[in-house]
């Protein structure tokens, strides 16, 4: 190797900048997960020893019991509509109604509602509270059994267009917004409005639940029978992943006040609130993030003491992409999302006035999610660059990069034994090696591999101005699907409450797909 | 070998500090994660030792619990399940957990039968020790074991422990607070409720949810202590006292229920305006019209209107015919409209001339006159 005499040069205190930054950012992403982890540990137990006694059986015999709007968009959804709506009809809590959006689908998922439900159009006056794309018709059903059923049929345009039409037909104080395609446990309302119906300081606004990975489960009648880890090494990857970001991250986040994304596949959030803030932003591809920022930032702005909470129990099934294809699209997606959250709320950045989600959070998910990716890319780049050119000691190098490889895996398996010790979702021996193994495989295969959809993502959001959503095509829980959902997160001036309005919502269709 | 491992030793003790660090946590992580691994499996072994430890004590006194609920048993052969089961239980290492494992076999079988089978798990709960257990938690420091020991007291009708659990109902730990409000109403009925009289701490939505469901089993009792609650500062104890006048139709303090329809706080005000639609309150329909002139809160207009449909009369019915044709809100049209199909007056919904109402009042109109919705 050569060896360049850099003392006192630019070279030398380049690389130095260099070193600062890659080792330090380094060595405290690390120790943010670790504090995360410790306190995500602290709160599951907490939890859980507060349900080891708590019978979900009061409130739902309960006449008080507050209503709640289920929001359900579909837009080609017909291999697994019928069998999706029967399980949210079948949820256990008193006082609900089922709102199905069909937003244009050009397959026959209306005809197989009205079909299987009975259903007629009525004489429905819309409330257009938010704007959005015409709504065609409101069906409802002609069979009692089905009578908290509502279905709406309106123009195409998009998921955030399609809540937002749901939101101007529901009547429940509270909505749970939800994927269609996605599988609830039976009991999730009744978890997911606890903490509602338990705070008595703060406003709570929203609340979400931990989205758990149906890959290879057993699904009969539209609940999960049998867990298990998923068959290919993509979804398994993905099922750590979620493991982390649901059982240590958000658990954590939301212990700490400091979500900033309620995933769109399973949250409940106060409609009144929903409403003042502008419901779902029919601009941005990250509606379920852009949302819960904007509320946050709408309570905060009016003085109302609000709460977002979070509830550690595994409440939802979905399915992850089992092609590396779709994966890339869906993360490119989630990063084009990420982005345009924290940029439209910029202002939140280092911001006091907004407490915690200024000074922690909103920083954390600029530096974490949005630029981890970059910084890394670049530092792998830069790196390359200096080893060619001799300046920097290689062998330390490798020495950090295995620290960092070590690292991931130690925390891969600290994220298996808290699943051990609380949840316990994964019985079998063969599952839990099936994980160990893909945990030690992940950094070396998946992870490269984000980085590269979230450059990628970067490259299409800033220079190819891309802002539409990418082809999902839904086969059914029957066999593998290529469908997953969002697991991202994210969201200027200095102390004084902000005078600029919110971002305002305007309706956009969706463009064509592809 | 030695000599490799003093070459080994030399090699590190060269190396600079920084390579050391990173050697020492790359260690530290190895060893961490290989340790975590098998305290992974070790948990695995442990869990599955205790389910098969589980379903071995269940077989086993099963059979035993099941002769003594279903069969009509003297003191004696009690006697004999007890220790029968308590042969069972016994062991040096797990009797704790085994208790607990028969605990929660108790509590199951409470929880799924009545009549006379639950005056005999009550008394073999007693017999086989777990009440003991229960009361030496409630003294333990833990707030979990405290919360669970006063729930599993008052799940199996521990009412002898009444006075024990009535210190707690003000805890400073909301979770042993309200386990304690819970029991007390449980174990004590609507006496016990006194607590109500000076609880300065909020009380949620959940547990006023958990309280009414016990309160509901007081059917049509008079409850006398409405009237302070009513005037509680406390808010939270007011709107559950409404939430109970309601649901337990406790007629005689409605001229309170009348000055809380101006009360401050406006979930009070919708509880209480609630209320006096359920107790049928005709009377206080002019302080309605008062408190619809007063408010700004949609809710509360709605929830007004919504009273007028159901106590009012020929008066209201004017009136709500004038909010159709005048408000432009579409929650306060709709209610309006849908108080006048709850009076029954079709014709006055049917009747409005031509273009007497917007496009949106018509719509709604034939949208509150559509049974199907």
């Amino acid at each position: 190797m050569i060896e360049y005499d850099t003392q006192n040069s630019l070279v030398d205190i380049l690389i130095y900048i260099f070193y600062f930054i890659t080792y330090g950012y380094t060595v405290f992403v690390m120790v943010s997960y670790l504090a995360l982890g410790v306190i995500s540990v602290i709160q599951a137990r907490k939890y859980l020893r507060r349900n080891t006694y708590t019978d979900y059986l009061n409130i739902l015999q309960s006449p008080e019991a507050p209503s709640v709007s289920i929001l359900a968009p579909a837009f080609n959804e017909e291999a697994t509509i019928i069998e999706n709506v029967r399980s949210l009809l079948s949820i256990r809590y008193p006082n609900y109604e089922v709102i199905v959006v069909n937003d244009g689908s050009r397959d026959r998922s209306l005809t197989m509602l009205i079909e299987e439900y009975h259903l007629e159009a009525v004489d429905f006056a819309v409330n257009y509270i938010i704007e959005t794309q015409k709504v065609k018709a409101v069906y409802k059903s002609k069979d009692p059994a089905y009578n908290n059923l509502v279905v709406v049929d309106k123009e195409n345009g998009g998921k955030s267009d399609a809540l937002n039409a749901a939101l101007n037909v529901s009547t429940g104080d509270y909505t749970l917004n939800i994927d269609v395609d996605c599988i609830l446990e039976e009991d999730c309302l009744l978890k997911l409005m606890k903490p509602f119906l338990e705070e008595t300081e703060r406003n709570m606004i929203a609340s979400g639940g931990v989205v758990r990975i149906a890959n290879n489960c057993r699904v009969e009648k539209g609940r999960i029978i049998d867990v298990n880890v998923p068959n290919t090494m993509l979804a398994q990857f993905q099922t750590l992943e979620y493991l982390r970001s649901f059982l240590l991250g958000r658990v954590a986040w939301g212990s700490l006040d400091g979500l900033l994304l309620i995933s769109g596949a399973l949250g409940v959030f106060q409609k009144e609130l929903v409403i003042k803030s502008g419901g779902y932003d029919n601009e941005t591809i990250g509606e379920d993030m852009e949302l819960t920022v904007r509320m946050r930032r709408y309570a905060r702005e009016r003085g109302i003491d609000y709460v977002v909470g979070f509830v550690p129990d595994p409440l939802c099934w979905t399915e992850v992409p089992e092609s590396w294809s779709i994966l890339r699209k869906q993360r490119n997606r989630w990063t084009r999302g990420a982005i345009e959250t924290l940029l439209s709320h910029k202002r939140l950045f280092l911001n006091p006035f907004y407490g915690r989600m200024g000074m922690i959070s909103y920083p954390y998910w600029l530096l974490f999610e949005w630029l981890a990716p970059i910084i890394e890319f670049m530092g792998i780049i830069l790196l390359i660059l200096f080893s060619l050119l001799g300046v920097i000691n290689i062998s330390f190098l490798y020495l950090f990069i295995a620290l960092i490889y070590g690292y991931t895996v130690a925390f891969t398996i600290a994220t298996l034994y808290i699943e051990e010790i609380t949840f316990f979702q994964y019985k079998k021996r063969r599952q839990l090696l099936k994980l160990v193994i893909a945990g030690i495989l992940e950094p070396l295969m998946f992870h490269p591999f984000v980085v590269y959809c979230a450059m990628t993502g970067n490259w299409d959001y800033f220079f190819e101005g891309k802002k539409a959503w990418g082809s999902m095509k839904r086969v059914g829980f029957k066999r593998p699907t290529n469908r997953g959902q969002k697991i991202t997160g994210g969201g200027d001036s200095k102390g004084k409450a902000p005078n600029i309005p919110l971002p305002t919502n305007t309706v956009r269709t969706r463009p064509s797909k592809s | 070998m030695r000599s490799t491992f003093v070459e080994i030793y030399y090699f590190l003790l060269a190396l600079e500090p920084r390579y050391k660090i990173v050697l020492f946590m790359i260690l530290a992580l190895l060893i961490t994660g290989v340790i975590m691994l098998t305290i992974v499996l070790r948990e695995r072994s442990r869990k599955n030792g205790n389910e098969a430890r589980e379903r071995r004590i269940k077989r086993m006194v099963e059979s035993i619990i099941q002769e003594v609920v279903f069969t009509d048993q003297d003191s004696s052969e009690l006697k004999d399940a007890v220790k029968k089961i308590q042969r069972a239980i016994d062991s040096p290492l797990y009797r704790r957990s085994n208790m607990a494992i028969l605990n929660d076999l108790l509590l199951y079988y409470h929880r799924n039968l009545g009549g006379e089978a639950f005056i005999r798990i009550e008394n073999l709960y007693r017999e086989v020790g777990l009440k003991q257990m229960a009361l030496e938690s409630l003294r333990s420091d833990d707030w979990h074991l405290k919360a669970k020991a006063i729930n599993d007291l008052s799940t199996m009708r521990m009412g002898e422990t009444l006075f024990e659990i009535l210190q707690y109902t003000d805890d400073p730990d909301q979770n042993i607070r309200y386990e304690a409000q819970y029991a007390a109403v449980k174990l004590g009925g609507k006496k016990a409720m006194k607590f109500l009289d000076d609880l300065e701490t909020p009380m949620s939505e959940w547990q006023q949810i958990r309280l009414l469901d016990q309160a509901l089993k007081f059917e049509y009792e008079l409850i006398d202590n409405i009237g302070p609650w009513l005037k509680s500062k406390n808010d939270s104890v007011v709107i559950f006292a409404l939430i109970l006048m309601r649901h337990l139709n406790q007629y005689h303090e409605r001229n309170e229920l009348r000055k809380l329809l101006y009360h401050r706080n406006e979930r009070v005000q919708e509880k209480a305006i609630e209320t006096a639609i359920e107790l049928a309150y005709g009377e206080c329909l002019e302080n309605l019209y008062e408190v619809f002139e007063l408010t700004k809160n949609p809710r509360i207009k709605t929830r007004v209107l919504r009273a007028m449909g159901e106590l009012g009369g020929a008066e209201e019915v004017g009136f709500l015919r004038e909010t159709i044709s005048s408000s432009k809100e579409y929650d306060i049209l709709l209610e309006a409209a849908k108080s006048l199909k709850r009076m029954g007056r079709h014709d006055v919904l049917r009747g409005y001339q031509e273009k007497e109402l917007s496009e949106k009042s018509e719509n709604i109109v034939k949208h509150v006159l559509d049974d199907r919705i």
